[in-house]
């Protein structure tokens, strides 16, 4: 089949308004938040499980490839075309199916757009935990293949324990439902969970079932600003270590400090080492506690300041700020490559000296952001894409940061996902036989190849 | 290219993280990437890298940005998406003319008076008529034609050039802009009242023009560029203390955008200074130049009351709370917020006209926020607004009236 | 299989660790299958060994903690993990520990008690179940709610895949998307994906307090109002578990009806002002009596008598239980749509709510009736959103659609993948997907 007779027949299953295969359309659905682009053949615009089947035959039929994509944030290169293949953009699937209160229940479409979900879920007292930075662009597909995490992850977990059950079009064309409305209602092998976190390659998600709960009774965030990193870390291991399960415990070093306070004028200190902003959620009795107890350590650590934010627009100015920071860096040097590594939480502290020393030895400018609960880490290394040079130097920083992590006990990627940019480190990370054992998955699903090919490994 | 290349380095900050889909309304009402700001943006940039050519499907993505500057407020990297499509659309322009006809068409009438109150004229008789026999052409385009107004004749045919008071504690001259001219020349009296109940001196010139807005929003600077120099001219000869508009898109053209508009002649610019320095909008001069007497207002009936923050006064002006601030004075007023109030209501400019079912369906979110929000009337600040939205609210079948914020508060002057 | 292949099994693992006498291996057995032997291996290059071994020969290979099941294992061999029982570190500053999976799960919780540190899953049978045998089947259990599901508490493993390969995954890190989520995927396929011989779990450090609340209700409809109430004013325990009379009277004596066992664990604060609101809301939904167990012993034996009760339902009677869910709200709808089927449920040999998570086990009076009631029971559970669990339940809802694509697609893709990962067939022979 030619291009040209795949795109008539794409047009005739989702009509023409839902069909984009100009010039300007492939332009705009080669790249994602990565400097990777790519070109594919055309990009769909699917309405429901039905178009969703139909163009999977289609792909069987004409033999021609599937890349799923959400809204094109991800940061592992997990939606670049390359080819003979077909976008598949689920951006207008997004009906909200059913929220259902009183059972802990949400069904959605995964086209549709993790802060719009929120937004209706606030006005019911309810909340979808996992909450990427990136929250107000991201769909609830593009979350679930990537298995996203979030500043609240360290007491809530990630996508991967919110997700109840699925349906999902098989490569071959069927449709199956996996899990249910319940914890409980798994068969056999945990299809949900092998589908969450698999980058597209499996499965294209049709619906989603999630976990909400209702909004903590209290909460509290506080501010911690240091004059040196090391002095956060320690604050970090020492609270994990007293027992305390903040929602959140998120570090920024100086550089981000400053990049987040140009975008926001939030009023950060600009001379600060770093900082934490520590929250913590529940019944409103035990809130003062846990905030001494927390202050107890920061003071221990060498804190310069300890500041708990008064009003609701405190909190929002701190969020705003947490959550604008990998942007922010644009505004120092152009192009940032962001590494997602986890290490364990013990090892904090020495894969921040680490991560310092590596970008001293490699002459490059490097931030540092941390979900420091859990031990996720983005370094934000900076250059310039133009500079042929520079470039080389990111690379084998790259390289240095992603052995390091997994020396000090950690991982690669703790919720970016794999996609086609972190792929040739995966086999320093897992054994012949594990990266069998992925093949085998793959192939029990999707034995022609079909979806999303090349992502997370080649086969 | 060379509008392009100086924007390149704004170009490449973008880091294509996509935090910009949000704050978009047109990405969110069509949800195709190349109408996002973060789409056009990467467009602008493969145009210039010479990956792609400025075809049709590459204008409507750049012809078809409402230049609202969401994109820019939410951008981390302080990129600023409105600016780019602007620097685009001056490039389209440089390359071809401004294409197809029918916008050039548009463009044009809008630079010269002449033009613009034939057509006007036009449609006020026979158009009007003619389009009303017509089944369902009554909302042309998302435009409620059939009840959009029209003045008998242009107010500024309707009034003299000087208007004085009693005791005058400052001397404006009342910029009144297009609409207000030949469309909603009630509001622009209200204008008047206001500030003669406030004792100012009113200036009307007769010889004003268009700001040149419309023409710098598609790339024409040159036809933008003579009108403000006829403008600034015309105006600080009349030496007033401040130059008043109620139009915010008026208002951002001659305050701000001017300055850019002009930088190339360095020569030049310190009267294009001069001039901006005295701008204001109306319900900041109300607010902070002359100081509300609220024991002179009557009260009104009561009313419950929202306010819809133009694009122009949002986040180009950055005037939000003096609006407000003027309608909670006036009595028995009952101020409502509504939800998404300074999101765009889908006027902008000529997108209305040639992307109208975009258009049209970020109108229906405005109308239905609105109706959520429980006020019988909507305030504004923007004639092109709230012609847009009463005609979105007529369309939906809605009671609800749009009034300027001049409007409103003239009424709670006795006559 | 001939004496020669358990001549080279002792070889493998030492004369006495291999049993093969019929008498012997009964202890070692449940069901009906009759293998060959029993085998305990002692690490797992042993494990790896047999493994290969099987492959030679073509032997089934079905594991346990310390029981087996014998299902389709005729002349196959049962591996016993129970010399696999160590635990090999206890991680304070990750909270994590490294274990053998043959180690018993209430030893664990002992030997992590003594540390200050929780391992919170609840052991499927109190006397037998190991903590290998926890995550290969994987269920949720009554703390669900507020301490996620069992696979939650796996960070890795090292697994003896079905043809004798080695397979280790996973870190001390909580956060881990790197590659294809074997971790959990590997959670209840009941040792058809591989033989685990280590395993990474995640620990809790303890809560502040922990009490118990035991409410008595004369009418189940009541008590079901009552578990509702609570959700409704958004007070969630650690567990709330409902049990009928017949059920009730085996962990607490005195009760006279139905019993709403609450356990609360947290903060101090909060905890004792939860206590007592929960006791008022009880008493004013009529509960006949409120009992607080805050002392230490009187708790453990609480709960203890609630994990006994699960063993039981999990083992003796298991051919008895159906299980079902709905959602927490539909409950008490969905028991009283029950008793169209069941008759009065207060008289019922058995029912079990757990109010949290909305599901419900129903201890039918005969297994012999099973299916047919798990038929009717699981239109009743579609009405209110939900099914019968597992794969069974799976199958009826798909039954129910008449979807028959539907169910044919999930039974050839598990197959799919049980073929890929075990091509000749060997592991877990008595479990069908
Ligand atoms: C500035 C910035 C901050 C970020 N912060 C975070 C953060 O805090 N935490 C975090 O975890 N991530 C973060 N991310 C990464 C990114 O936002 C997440 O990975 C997000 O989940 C991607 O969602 P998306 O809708 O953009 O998906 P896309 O990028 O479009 O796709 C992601 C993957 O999902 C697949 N996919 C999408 N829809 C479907 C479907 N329906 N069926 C099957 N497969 C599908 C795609 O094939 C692809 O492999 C950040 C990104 C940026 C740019
Ligand atoms: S314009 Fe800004 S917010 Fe939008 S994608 Fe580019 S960098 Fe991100
Ligand atoms: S200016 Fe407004 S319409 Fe144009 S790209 Fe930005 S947000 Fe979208």
């Amino acid at each position: 089949m030619t291009e040209k007779d795949v795109v008539e027949r794409l047009e005739e299953i989702v009509g023409k308004k839902n069909v984009q295969a100009d010039k300007i359309g492939l332009t705009s659905y080669g790249y994602d938040a990565t400097l990777l682009s790519g070109v594919g053949m055309a990009t769909v615009f699917p309405l429901s499980t039905e178009h969703v089947v139909k163009l999977v035959k289609l792909a069987n039929e004409a033999g021609f490839t599937l890349i799923p994509r959400g809204a094109g944030t991800n940061l592992s290169g997990g939606t670049i075309p390359d080819g003979r293949c077909v976008t598949v953009n689920f951006s207008r699937m997004k009906k909200i199916l059913d929220i259902d209160t009183e059972n802990f229940v949400a069904v959605v479409e995964p086209g549709l757009v993790n802060f719009d979900l929120q937004a209706e879920l606030e006005k019911k007292g309810f909340y979808y935990p996992p909450d990427p930075a990136s929250y107000k662009a991201t769909t609830l597909g593009g979350n679930l293949a990537e298995c996203s995490g979030g500043p609240r992850c360290f007491k809530y977990g990630v996508t991967r324990d919110y997700i109840l059950g699925l349906e999902v079009v098989l490569p071959d064309g069927k449709v199956i439902q996996t899990g249910g409305r319940n914890f409980n209602s798994e068969p056999g092998y945990d299809l949900t969970r092998i589908l969450v976190g698999s980058e597209g390659t499996l499965a294209l998600l049709t619906k989603i079932f999630l976990r909400i709960l209702p909004l903590p009774a209290a909460k509290k965030t506080m501010l911690a600003i240091y004059n040196q990193v090391e002095d956060a870390s320690q604050t970090v291991s020492d609270i994990v270590a007293a027992g305390i399960v903040p929602t959140t415990l998120e570090m920024m070093d100086n550089l981000l400090i400053n990049t987040a306070e140009d975008a926001t004028g939030a009023g950060l200190p600009r001379d600060a080492g770093a900082l934490l902003i520590i929250e913590i959620d529940g019944h409103p009795e035990d809130m003062d506690e846990q905030v001494e107890t927390i202050a107890g350590i920061c003071k221990k650590a060498r804190v310069r300041e300890f500041k708990m934010a008064r009003t609701a627009a405190e909190v929002d100015q701190l969020w705003l700020a947490r959550r604008v920071v990998i942007g922010s860096v644009a505004r120092r040097r152009p192009s940032y490559s962001l590494q997602d590594i986890t290490v364990p939480r013990s090892m904090f502290p020495n894969m921040v000296s680490g991560i310092l020393q590596i970008a001293k030895e490699r002459n490059l400018e490097v931030g540092i952001l941390a979900h420091a609960g859990d031990g996720n880490m983005h370094p934000l290394v900076l250059f310039d894409q133009r500079i042929e040079e520079e470039v080389e130097r990111v690379h084998l920083a790259e390289k240095d940061i992603c052995a390091l992590a997994l020396e000090l006990g950690g991982t690669l990627s703790g919720e970016h996902g794999i996609g086609l940019l972190k792929k040739k480190y995966l086999t320093l990370e897992f054994s012949p036989v594990a990266m069998a054992c992925f093949a085998k998955i793959k192939n029990s699903f999707d034995p022609r190849h079909l979806l999303n090919p090349g992502k997370i490994m080649n086969l | 290219m060379g509008v392009l290349n100086d924007v390149y380095e704004m170009l490449n900050t973008c880091n294509k993280c996509g935090f910009c889909l949000t704050a978009c309304k047109t990405y969110k009402t069509d949800l195709r990437e190349p109408l996002s700001p973060r789409g056009r943006i990467q467009l602008i940039k493969k145009l210039v890298d010479g990956v792609i050519e400025p075809d049709q499907d590459y204008e409507d993505a750049i012809n078809s940005c409402l230049l609202c500057g969401e994109c820019a407020v939410a951008c981390p990297s302080g990129v600023k998406g409105n600016e780019l499509v602007l620097a685009a659309r001056r490039d389209l322009k440089l390359r071809h003319g401004i294409k197809p006809f029918a916008k050039s068409f548009a463009l044009k009438t809008l630079a010269s008076p002449s033009r613009l109150e034939h057509g006007f004229n036009f449609f006020k008789g026979v158009g009007k008529g003619l389009l009303k026999r017509i089944d369902g052409l009554d909302y042309f385009r998302g435009v409620d034609i059939r009840n959009m107004p029209a003045a008998e004749k242009p107010f500024l045919e309707q009034v003299p050039e000087q208007i004085t008071v009693g005791d005058p504690q400052k001397k404006v001259a009342f910029f009144v802009g297009c609409f207000l001219n030949h469309s909603l020349d009630g509001t622009a009296h209200s204008v008047v009242k206001v500030l003669t109940k406030n004792n100012c001196d009113v200036i009307i010139p007769k010889d004003q023009v268009c700001c040149g807005l419309p023409q710098y929003a598609y790339g024409d600077f040159e036809s933008a560029k003579a009108n403000a120099r006829k403008t600034i001219e015309s105006f600080l000869d009349r030496k007033p203390d401040a130059v008043l508009t109620a139009c915010a898109s008026c208002g951002s053209m001659l305050r701000d955008e001017y300055l850019k508009l002009f930088a190339d002649e360095p020569g030049y610019l310190p009267r294009v200074k001069e001039f901006c320095a005295k701008v204001f909008e109306f319900s900041e001069f109300v607010e902070d130049q002359i100081k509300l007497d609220e024991s002179k207002l009557k009260a009104h009936t009561p009313v419950k009351v929202t306010y819809h923050d133009p694009c122009h006064m949002a986040r180009h002006l950055k005037i939000t709370s003096q609006p407000r601030q003027v309608l909670k004075s006036i009595p028995r007023l009952q101020f409502v917020e509504m939800n998404e109030a300074n999101r765009c209501c889908g006027a902008s400019g000529l997108v209305q006209a040639f992307y109208h079912q975009l258009s049209t369906d970020i109108t229906r979110q405005k109308t239905q926020n609105i109706v959520d929000s429980g006020a019988e009337v909507v305030a504004t600040s923007c004639p092109a607004c709230m012609l847009r939205i009463q005609g979105g609210l007529n369309f939906a079948g809605k009671q609800q009236t749009v009034v300027h914020v001049a409007d409103l508060l003239a009424k709670a002057y006795e006559d | 299989m001939s004496n020669e292949t358990v001549n080279r099994i002792k070889g493998l693992v030492g004369e006495g660790n291999v049993v093969d006498s019929p008498s012997a291996m009964a202890r070692y057995l449940k069901g009906q299958g009759r293998p060959l032997a029993v085998a305990m291996p002692g690490n797992t290059a042993e494990v790896a060994e047999i493994v290969k071994l099987a492959n030679e020969e073509g032997l089934k290979i079905a594991v346990g903690g310390r029981v087996v099941e014998s299902r389709g294992l005729d002349g196959g061999l049962a591996l016993v993990m129970s010399r696999m029982n160590q635990v090999l570190e206890i991680d304070h500053a990750n909270l994590t520990a490294t274990v053998q999976p043959g180690l018993a799960h209430t030893e664990f919780s002992r030997i992590l008690a003594e540390q200050n540190l929780v391992f919170p899953p609840e052991p499927n049978v109190p006397k037998t179940g190991s903590v290998g045998g926890c995550f290969a089947l994987g269920e949720a259990d009554s703390q669900a709610f507020q301490y996620m599901p069992v696979r939650t508490y796996l960070l890795g493993y090292e697994m003896v895949l079905p043809n004798g390969d080695i397979l280790e995954v996973g870190n001390k890190c909580i956060k881990n998307v790197s590659g294809y989520d074997l971790i959990h995927f590997a959670v209840g396929s009941r040792g058809t994906l591989g033989i685990f011989t280590r395993l990474l779990v995640k620990l809790l450090p303890p809560p502040a307090v922990k009490m118990a609340l035991v409410a008595d209700f004369a009418s189940l409809p009541k008590a079901c109002q009552a578990m509702a109430t609570l959700i409704r004013r958004r007070i969630f325990p650690t567990r709330l578990n409902l049990l009928n009379p017949a059920l009730a009277a085996g962990i607490d004596p005195g009760s006279k009806g139905n019993l709403v066992m609450v356990d609360l664990t947290g903060f101090k604060n909060s905890t004792e002002l939860l206590a007592e609101e929960i006791a008022g809301i009880f008493h004013l939904a009529g509960s006949s009596e409120v009992q607080a167990v805050k002392e230490a012993e009187g708790y453990a034996k609480l709960w203890q008598g609630w994990l006994d009760l699960r063993g039981e339902l999990n083992t003796t009677w298991a051919e008895r239980v159906i299980d079902f869910n709905v959602g927490p709200m539909k409950l008490a709808a969905a028991l009283q749509a029950l008793t169209e089927i069941t008759g009065d449920l207060g008289a019922y040999p058995g029912l079990v709510a757990e109010g949290l998570l909305g599901r419900v086990r129903l201890l039918l009076p005969a297994a012999g009736e099973r299916e047919e009631m798990a038929v009717k029971v699981n239109a009743l559970a579609m009405s209110f959103g939900g099914n019968v669990s597992g794969n069974f339940g799976s199958k009826l809802v798909c039954r129910a659609y008449n979807d028959a694509e539907m169910w044919e697609g999930i039974e050839s893709l598990l197959g799919q993948i049980r073929r890929q990962f075990d091509p000749k067939g060997i592991l877990a022979p008595g479990v069908s997907l």
